[in-house]
């Protein structure tokens, strides 16, 4: 009888390891693989102010990696939350206009087992 | 002494040419200038006349004058007669004199001659007078020469005068290789008196300026600021009509209105300094995302300025032979289509190598 709650004890853990390496390894998946025409398409071409070059269209780019996150995180998770912070590449600081190069976006959600995964990604509009 | 020295340096000057003296009245030597009028010019479109005012005679070494007319021209065969108001003054003493005006036929022959009354003229006084040009009788396309004279009385000798010869504007239809291989000049379509002389009216058109090329740093945008050209005359500028034109096979504009396969976008013309630069006559709706054009307002688009060009369509559109066509310019209804190859080097915003800006990034 110990030796088979045990067993159950085993295959209990070793399905929710399972199961959290497969969520890990698909949300890294989706993070890691997102593709970077999201943001080459969110950048705004209307109008472009010839001093300061392109910039990021803030309500399309949010769009767009909230519409790719909800696509791909259904299959693992429900329960994430995506958090968007633009700023100046030069020196760091926020951004606070419509005119943004470049942009902060974190990643969180809660996995099996309680374990947390969150990643943050950086993405700038840069000039040759 | 500073007399004697006076009358030598009145002397020396009075032997140079382009300086004439006025030894008239009590007042001491009267200078005036002169220039030479021999020369033809190449600014502004304004040619100096055939024939202008001359010293023809022993009288008139001791006299300069004052001449000028207002602008007159361009005409077409046919127009009907119109009156020419000649403003002289003579720097000399108080004569008699008889005005006149000649019509000469090609050939050299008189025409007509039409003359006014005797009349006294006081010194340095500032005289009108009108004569009717009959161009309606005498305007052909071998042009209409024309002589104002001013007579001594009763002599008969020509105190002053001017002349030119003017051409009915028409239209002309030089080749797109005529234009580009230097300025085209037209013949005198009108003639105006500057105080000296009369000077010819003719057009000047400069197309050399518009390239071969429309060479763009990165594909984007329909730029068309550096298509230009030059208009020198002093008549108004006046454009009909002027269109950029390119064929569209590959649909890569499916919302612009097509005809047999060319979207044609109206132009609209700015002349300033000479220079005639062209912008765009409508607003154009394009897609904020997509950058596809359209004519008319829809979903989703938002009205522009510019004539974007569609993202993905830099390997369709680049080398594309786009046409410039003009019609109807200038008095002379210059009209010519230039065809000019757009190349651009680059995207916008693409990959590292191909684009002026791309996106760098990734996850730290």
């Amino acid at each position: 009888m110990v030796l088979m709650f045990i067993a159950l004890f085993i295959a209990v853990i070793s399905f929710n390891f399972f199961m959290m390496s497969y969520q890990i390894n698909g949300v890294n998946n989706i993070v890691l693989a997102m593709p970077i025409s999201l943001y080459e398409t969110s950048i705004n071409m209307i109008n472009i102010d010839d001093t300061t070059g392109p910039t990021f269209d803030k309500a399309r780019l949010e769009e767009r990696i909230n519409k790719y996150f909800t696509f791909s995180m259904q299959k693992y998770t429900d329960d994430y939350s995506l958090s968007f912070y633009y700023y100046n590449p030069f020196d760091h600081s926020v951004c606070l206009s419509d005119s943004c190069h470049a942009v902060e976006v974190k990643v969180e959600t809660t996995l099996i087992l309680y374990y947390r995964y969150s990643k943050t990604m950086y993405y700038q509009i840069r000039s040759n | 002494m500073l007399k004697l020295m006076t009358i030598i340096g009145a002397l020396i000057i009075s032997s140079t040419p382009g300086i004439n003296i006025d030894r008239s009245g009590n007042k001491g030597i009267n200078i005036s200038f002169s220039k030479s009028f021999n020369k033809p010019s190449i600014n502004s479109g304004i040619s100096y006349a055939q024939s202008s005012k001359k010293s023809s005679s022993s009288q008139i070494d001791d006299s300069s004058a004052y001449f000028s007319c207002p602008t007159y021209g361009p005409f077409i065969v046919g127009d009907p007669d119109f009156d020419v108001t000649f403003t002289y003054r003579i720097f000399g003493p108080s004569r008699r004199i008889m005005e006149r005006l000649r019509i000469f036929s090609p050939s050299g022959s008189v025409l007509h001659t039409s003359r006014k009354t005797d009349r006294d003229y006081v010194e340095d006084s500032l005289e009108t007078v009108t004569f009717t040009m009959p161009i309606k009788d005498y305007l052909t396309n071998k042009g209409l020469t024309f002589k104002f004279e001013i007579l001594n009385r009763p002599s008969n000798t020509i105190l002053c005068e001017y002349g030119t010869t003017f051409y009915p504007a028409e239209n002309v239809n030089p080749t797109v290789q005529e234009l580009k291989s230097g300025v085209y000049e037209t013949k005198s379509i009108g003639f105006y008196g500057d105080g000296e002389t009369i000077k010819n009216i003719n057009e000047r058109f400069d197309f050399t300026t518009i390239g071969d090329y429309l060479d763009i740093d990165y594909y984007y945008r329909l730029n068309i600021k550096d298509i230009f050209f030059k208009y020198q005359s002093s008549l108004p500028f006046s454009c009909d009509e002027v269109n950029l034109r390119f064929e569209d096979r590959e649909n890569l504009f499916p919302y612009m209105p097509h005809n047999n396969y060319e979207v044609t976008i109206p132009l609209t013309t700015t002349f300033g300094k000479e220079k005639v630069t062209m912008s765009y006559k409508n607003r154009f709706f394009v897609n904020k995302r997509t950058l596809q054009l359209s004519t008319s307002s829809a979903a989703g688009f938002t009205l522009s300025n510019y004539f974007y060009l569609p993202i993905n369509g830099k390997k369709i559109f680049n080398n594309k032979l786009l046409y410039l066509d003009v019609v109807g310019v200038g008095v002379s209804k210059i009209t010519a289509s230039f065809p000019i190859r757009y190349v651009a080097d680059r995207s916008l915003v693409g990959l590292c190598g191909d684009s002026d800006y791309y996106v760098e990034g990734g996850v730290k």
